[in-house]
C-alpha cells in the first residue's frame, strides 16, 4: 500500500474526511502518475538473480590438454536454505567450524550469520561476478 | 514445492549412455510411511544435540524445494554427465 493511500485510510479513520471524500481522494490518486516516493525505473527495480552459476573450462594435462567442461546452477532458494540451516546450528558445532575455516585461512565467523541479515547477504550477491581466465583455465561465478 | 523429477544423462567415453528420469514425487509418496517411523526418531536425536527440532525440519524441507531448479553438467574426456532437478 502507498504512503498517500495510507495516509487517506489514516484520516478516514480518525473521522477527518468521510466515505465519500476518501473515495474522490483514492480515485484521484490513482488516476496520478507514479509518485517521486516510487522506485525510479532501473533504480531498485533491478530483478532479483534466481541462480548462481559457476562455469569452469579447464584443460586437463593428464589427456593431452583435452578441454573438461563444468556448468553448475544453484538456486537461491537453496543457497538461502542453506543459510538457514546454517543459522540452527548449535554453539559448539558453529564454534568447530569456525575453528576448521580459521585453520584453512578463511577468517568467515559463522554466528554473525543470522536469518534477519540473510536477505541482506543474498542482496549483495546479485551484484557478484568473478572472472578468472588463464592459460589453462577460465572459471566464471555469477548471478542470473 | 519439493521437487518432482530428476534427469540424470551419462554418457562414457565408449559411447555407452544412460539416460534416467527418475519421478521424485513416486518416491516421496513411498517415503511417506517411512517419515511416521523416522520423524520421533530425528526429534528425539535433535532434541538431545540441542537443536530446535521444528525449525530445522522446516529448513529441511527449505532445503527440499530448493533444490528445484539445480543443475549440473560435466563435460570431460572421460565422460559426461547432465543433472538437472525439475
Amino acid at each position: 500500500m502507498s504512503e498517500n493511500r495510507r495516509q487517506i485510510l489514516q484520516m478516514l479513520a480518525e473521522g477527518k474526511i468521510n466515505a465519500d471524500e476518501a473515495e474522490r481522494l483514492i480515485a484521484a490518486l490513482e488516476r496520478e502518475p507514479a509518485s517521486s516516493a516510487e522506485p525510479l525505473k532501473g533504480d531498485v527495480l533491478k530483478p532479483r538473480s534466481k541462480y548462481l552459476r559457476v562455469m569452469v573450462e579447464a584443460q586437463d594435462p593428464h589427456k593431452n590438454g583435452q578441454m573438461t567442461k563444468v556448468n553448475i546452477r544453484v538456486p537461491m532458494k537453496l543457497l538461502r536454505a542453506g543459510v538457514r540451516l546454517g543459522a540452527l546450528l548449535p554453539p559448539q558445532a558453529r564454534d568447530r567450524a569456525n575453528e576448521a575455516l580459521r585453520e584453512q585461512g578463511i577468517p568467515f565467523d559463522l554466528n554473525q550469520v543470522k536469518p534477519e541479515n540473510l536477505e541482506d547477504l543474498i542482496e549483495q550477491l546479485n551484484d557478484l561476478e568473478v572472472n578468472v581466465d588463464e592459460d589453462r583455465a577460465k572459471v566464471r561465478v555469477f548471478c542470473e | 514445492m519439493p521437487p518432482l523429477f530428476l534427469r540424470i544423462h551419462v554418457l562414457n567415453h565408449v559411447g555407452r549412455e544412460i539416460r534416467l528420469w527418475i519421478p521424485l514425487f513416486l518416491l516421496w509418496l513411498l517415503m511417506l510411511p517411512f517419515a511416521v517411523v523416522i520423524l520421533p526418531v530425528l526429534l528425539i536425536t535433535a532434541v538431545v544435540l540441542d537443536i530446535d527440532p521444528f525449525p530445522a525440519l522446516a529448513s529441511a524441507l527449505r532445503i527440499l524445494s530448493g533444490l528445484r531448479g539445480s543443475h549440473v553438467e560435466v563435460d570431460s574426456p572421460d565422460a559426461s554427465v547432465f543433472v538437472h532437478v525439475y
